[in-house]
This record gives structure tokens, C-alpha cells and sequence, in this order.
């Protein structure tokens, strides 16, 4: 067992040491994400009243396709440099190979969104440092990184692979997305914990089925 | 063409002679219904097709997973032809749900439970096909769309708890003139849907009948031109 | 068409355009019965007749070109009718006729019209009067159906072309290996 978590960790410095280094997937996630955001302060006539109705909206939708490109990026990178066929000799299991890839897309996605979600507090004039967006913004994250690496491993070797992961990635996600809109909008609206129980509930039972499903299923990917 | 098609197949026969009788049904037999009227008459055309579509589904789903577990390509098959009908079935289910819903809600679409997640699950399904035409031919094609098949079938009940708990939160909003009244036919109207679903289930099979033979010779054509090309280049050459 | 055996195929056409005949007569034949053996007449009521125990027994229309209309009613007689207010009141002859009188005389006295479906003077459903109801709403029913004959035709004929050409193909490959 703490060989195991020696391995996934290993895996996920691996590629955080290499991000810290050329910083391409955190920049790329942060900067699409927040692009988003102001287009939609353009294109929304912002005041008090609506930033609460579509705020938590735009937020996710930002982040969630800024992911997409993201986990593009952290897979083609793999590609490029040859390094999943090296990762696939190494004498481990599959299902660590997964849980270090998906540790180190979490990561990316939730230092990008340590940028973004206070500049969306600025721009929609929201209140939104508090324990419940931690845990949401968490739950969230675990959810993107354990369906997206998945897809992301799965069409590297597709022709059109920009478009194919968030055809893939985004309908699947979408009962998660739901969750952490709502949840999000019961929080800017200032209630608590017991309101947005069932959606973190939903999220929770979405992390645990797809990490589970994923790391068992995984090996079937990177089989040859 | 029609020798490919092969119309004389029992089981077109079958559907055809029942959707003969259905349309009857549908036409002449059943009463019109006090509260919508003449439109009533499109459910009996859009639940037997809704009924394909998730017939579809589990299909793909069931011979994905049973591809993963015992690799034969008959399964493959299955899944990619069962996919396509599938896909065909769920869009026109969503086609007829909105010309129905325009007349008697008022609205082409609505945030309703079953609408969003027969919308998400079509998306599912047409990523599955897109990932098989966009990905190289092979074993690992085989293995990687039966994997999204997998998924598809895992993310469905999440899906509709999702959508389910999302319209509590935000009622559709429907106001036509028949958007909360009750059906006014009762058993006749499960006659009727009796008789359409079992035309429809038996088109369905048709349909991924014809798909799965498509299937096959399509490898019988890569098969031939890897034998072709072997025996008639000279040895050691490729 | 490179088909070499031609006498199943031709009987497998006469079959198809058998069937497509089949599907349009039945289509057509159904859409013009069922808006034709019971007839339509909308209008706003005029007059409601009851007897001593206050069911309704006959009631007279007239329709927008003032033609005045009476019609008698069955046990199965069907009403859907609303109040004021919009809430809807569906039930038969047979069932609760003494209200269907008070809805139509209420329907008089705002002058809301109604449709009624009737065959040889006799009515067999009294409806709310709903913009174009009837009418209008077949056009859906018949997208409908279009739509759905349309793709599944189109989908077998892609199918058909498809499996043609992967059939020749083979069929040449044989050829040459043979």
C-alpha cells in the first residue's frame, strides 16, 4: 500500500516537476478559463442581480473547457516526448500508472483554478472564500482529473484528438458539472451545507465510481 | 441494392406486416384523445423509437463490456452496429419528443429530467461513433470504443439522478394547453403501444442485423487484401 | 447495379414498392378518415337543453358563418372543457351529464367556443376550442411521421450502397486471387 502511494506520487512529481519547469498546461487552463470569464462580462450586462444567476454558470463552463485543453496538452506532451511507452516498461501496474497521471492532471487543474476562482470573485463581484467552494472546487477537480485523464490517454492516438477529448469528456462530466453549478449557486445565494448536501453527494458518489471504474479499465488502454 | 438488403428477411416481413397493423391501429382504431388530440397520436411513434434508442444502449453496452472480457470480434460487431441504430432511434426520439412538446407544452424543449438525459446519453453515443471513424483501425480501436461503451452504460444512472435532482431545482417550464392533464384513453393506449413497440423492436433488429453484416464484410475486405497483398508481392518485401 | 442474379432481386422490388404503396395508401387513407367520418364543427354554444333531472339532452352551435347546428348526444359522448380559469373538466354523457350541461351553459354565457366531433347528428366529442386545434396539429402528426419514414429509409439505403460496394469489392478481390 505505501509502495503504491510511492509510485503514484512518483508519477505525479514526475510531471509536476516538468510543468513547474515549462509551465505550459497550468497557463493554458488558467489563461482559456479566465478568457472566458471576461467575454462573458462582455457579452452578460453584469450587475448585482444576475452575477448570482449566472456567475457559478460561467465559471464552471470556463473551467471546464480550459481543462479540456489542458489535459490535451498534458497528454500530447507524453507523446512527443515518447514517455509513455518508457512509463509502460517500467515493472508497475497499470492502475498506479493511471492514479500518478490523474494525481498530476489534478494538480494543474486545481492550481489554475487557485487563479481563476478569486479573479471570478473580482470580476462578478461574488463572495466565494469560503469552506464550501474548497470543498466543491475539489470534488469537482477529482471528478475532471479522473474522467479527463482517462479520455485524454484514449485519444492520443486519434486523428482529430483536439476535438475528440471534450466530445468524449463533456458529456460524460455532465451530471458533475450540474453539481458544481448548483452547488456553487447555492453558495454565492448565501446558504450552507444542508442545501447543497445531495449535489456534493452526487459529486462524491461521481469521483468514487470513475476512479474506481477508471484505474480497473485502465489497462485495457494501455495494453499493445 | 435490394439483394444486399435482403427485403425478402423474415424478420422485415414480420415488421413490415405489423406496422401495417399498427398504423391501423394508430389511424382508425384507437379514439383521439380529449385533451390533446390529433398529436396524441405521435406518442405512439415516439415511445417505441425512445424504446429503441435504450435498447441501443444496453445493447452497447452488454456486448462492449463482453468484448473487454472475452475479446471476440462477433461482440465488437454488435456494439458498433447496435451503436449506429441506436443513434439513429435516440435522434428521431428526440425529434418527435419536440414535435410533440411544441403543440401541447408550448415549448420545442424543456429542462426536463428524461429530455436532459436522453440528450447527454445521444452525445455519448455519437462520441462513441465519431472516436471509431476518427481512430486508426485495429485491435486498440475495438478495445478503446468498447471502453467508452462501458462508460457510457456507468454514466447513465449518474446522469439521470443528475438531471432529475437539476429539474426539482428548476421546473420546466411547460404551459401549453395539455401540459399537466391526464391521458383520457387508458388501455387502449397500451394496445396500441403494444403493437408499435414490437413493430419497431423488430425494425430495430433489422437494422442492426444489416449493420452487423456490413461490419463483417468490411474485415472480410481487409482480410482479403492483407492475404492479396502477401501472395502476390514476392517474399520478404512489404 | 452489378447484381448477376436478377430474379430475386426483382422480386424483392416488387415486394419493397409493395410495401412503400402499402404504407402511403394506408398513411393517406387514415388522414383523410379520421378527420372526415366524424366531422368537425366548431362555433359557440347557443342553446342547451336539459331534462327534468337536469342532464344535458341536446345543444345547438353556431359556427362562425352563423349557421346554427343541433346536435344530440350519446352515452359515450366525450367532454374536455374548461372554466374560467383555465382548469380543465374532462368526462362523458354516460358519466357526469348534469355537469356538462351547467359547463356548456357556462361556455354560452361567456361565449367561448368549442369544437365538436360528430358523426350523422351526433356528438361524440365537445372540446375547448384551442387555436386551430385540431386542425393544425395534424401538420405536427404528419411531420411526424414523415420524419421518421424519411431517416429510416434514407438510413437503409445508405446501408444498402454501402454493403454494394464492399460486396463488389470482395467479389474482385476473389476474382483476381482465384
Amino acid at each position: 500500500m505505501k509502495g503504491s502511494l510511492a509510485i503514484i506520487w512518483a508519477i505525479g512529481r514526475k510531471d509536476l516537476l516538468l510543468e513547474i519547469r515549462n509551465k505550459e498546461v497550468v497557463v493554458s487552463v488558467a489563461g482559456f478559463a479566465l478568457l472566458v470569464l471576461v467575454i462573458f462580462t462582455f457579452a452578460i450586462d453584469l450587475n448585482q442581480g444576475n452575477a448570482k444567476l449566472v456567475g457559478p454558470g460561467v465559471l464552471w463552463a470556463g473551467i471546464a473547457f480550459a481543462g479540456v485543453t489542458g489535459l490535451n496538452r498534458a497528454f500530447a506532451l507524453e507523446v512527443e516526448n515518447s514517455t509513455l511507452e518508457a512509463l509502460m516498461l517500467a515493472p508497475i501496474s497499470r492502475d498506479l500508472i493511471y492514479l500518478g497521471k490523474a494525481l498530476g492532471n489534478f494538480l494543474f487543474i486545481a492550481v489554475a483554478q487557485i487563479i481563476v476562482i478569486p479573479l471570478f470573485a473580482v470580476l462578478f463581484n461574488l463572495i466565494v472564500f469560503r469552506w464550501e467552494m474548497l470543498a466543491i472546487a475539489l470534488l469537482t477537480t477529482l471528478g475532471f482529473s479522473a474522467v479527463g485523464t482517462l479520455f485524454a490517454a484514449m485519444s492520443v492516438r486519434v486523428r482529430a484528438r483536439e476535438v475528440m477529448l471534450p466530445l468524449l469528456f463533456l458529456p460524460v462530466v455532465t451530471p458533475l458539472l450540474m453539481a458544481a453549478v448548483e452547488s456553487t449557486s447555492h453558495m454565492v445565494n448565501g446558504r450552507s451545507w444542508s442545501d447543497m448536501a445531495q449535489w456534493l453527494q452526487l459529486a462524491v458518489a461521481f469521483d468514487v465510481a470513475f476512479i474506481v471504474v477508471s484505474a480497473f479499465i485502465f489497462q485495457h488502454i494501455l495494453e499493445d | 441494392m435490394f439483394k444486399v438488403l435482403n427485403l425478402l428477411d423474415p424478420l422485415l416481413v414480420l415488421s413490415a406486416a405489423l406496422m401495417g397493423v399498427t398504423l391501423y391501429l394508430i389511424f382508425q382504431w384507437v379514439p383521439t384523445e380529449l385533451n390533446q388530440g390529433a398529436v396524441q397520436r405521435i406518442l405512439y411513434f415516439h415511445v417505441p423509437v425512445a424504446w429503441g434508442s435504450m435498447l441501443g444502449i444496453f445493447v452497447v453496452s452488454g456486448s462492449s463490456f463482453m468484448y473487454l472480457w472475452k475479446k471476440n470480434e462477433k461482440w465488437d460487431r454488435l456494439a458498433v452496429a447496435s451503436a449506429e441504430v441506436g443513434v439513429v432511434f435516440g435522434g428521431l426520439m428526440l425529434l418527435t419528443g419536440m414535435i410533440w412538446a411544441r403543440p401541447v407544452w408550448a415549448v420545442w424543449w424543456t429542462g426536463e429530467a428524461k429530455l436532459t438525459t436522453a440528450l447527454i446519453l445521444f452525445f455519448i453515443y455519437v462520441a462513441y461513433l465519431m472516436f471509431r471513424a476518427y481512430f486508426p483501425p485495429g485491435g486498440q480501436r475495438q478495445r478503446l470504443a468498447a471502453i467508452i461503451g462501458v462508460i457510457g452504460a456507468i454514466d447513465t444512472p449518474i446522469i439521470y439522478f443528475a438531471a432529475n435532482l437539476w429539474s426539482q431545482a428548476h421546473p420546466p417550464i411547460v404551459t401549453g394547453p395539455a401540459a399537466d392533464a391526464e391521458s383520457t384513453l387508458g388501455s387502449d393506449l397500451g394496445m396500441v403501444l403494444l403493437a408499435s413497440t414490437l413493430a419497431f423492436t423488430f425494425i430495430f433488429i433489422y437494422l442492426v442485423q444489416t449493420r452487423y453484416k456490413i461490419r463483417k464484410s468490411e474485415d472480410d475486405l481487409v482480410e482479403l487484401k492483407r492475404t492479396s497483398t502477401s501472395s502476390s508481392m514476392p517474399a520478404g518485401a512489404n | 447495379m452489378r447484381v448477376t442474379n436478377s430474379v430475386p432481386r426483382a422480386g424483392a422490388l416488387r415486394i419493397a414498392l409493395a410495401m412503400i404503396v402499402a404504407f402511403g395508401v394506408a398513411i393517406a387513407h387514415s388522414s383523410t378518415s379520421f378527420a372526415q367520418d366524424s366531422s368537425v364543427a366548431s362555433g359557440i354554444v347557443v342553446g342547451v337543453e336539459v331534462d327534468d333531472s337536469g342532464n344535458l339532452t341536446r345543444f345547438a352551435l353556431s359556427d362562425s358563418t352563423g349557421t346554427v347546428t343541433t346536435f344530440d348526444l350519446s352515452f359515450e359522448t366525450k367532454y374536455g372543457l374548461e372554466n374560467q380559469a383555465g382548469d380543465r373538466w374532462v368526462s362523458s354523457q354516460g358519466e357526469e351529464s348534469a355537469e356538462a350541461a351547467r359547463r356548456l351553459r357556462d361556455h354560452q354565457e361567456r361565449f367561448a367556443p368549442i369544437t365538436v366531433s360528430f358523426a350523422n347528428g351526433v356528438a361524440s366529442s365537445v372540446v375547448e376550442r384551442e387555436e386551430g386545434k385540431l386542425e393544425t396539429n395534424l401538420g405536427y402528426l404528419f411531420a411526424v411521421f414523415g420524419i421518421t419514414w424519411a431517416l429510416f429509409f434514407a438510413y437503409v439505403l445508405y446501408m444498402g450502397t454501402k454493403q454494394q460496394v464492399l460486396q463488389h469489392e470482395i467479389a474482385k478481390l476473389k476474382s483476381t486471387l482465384g
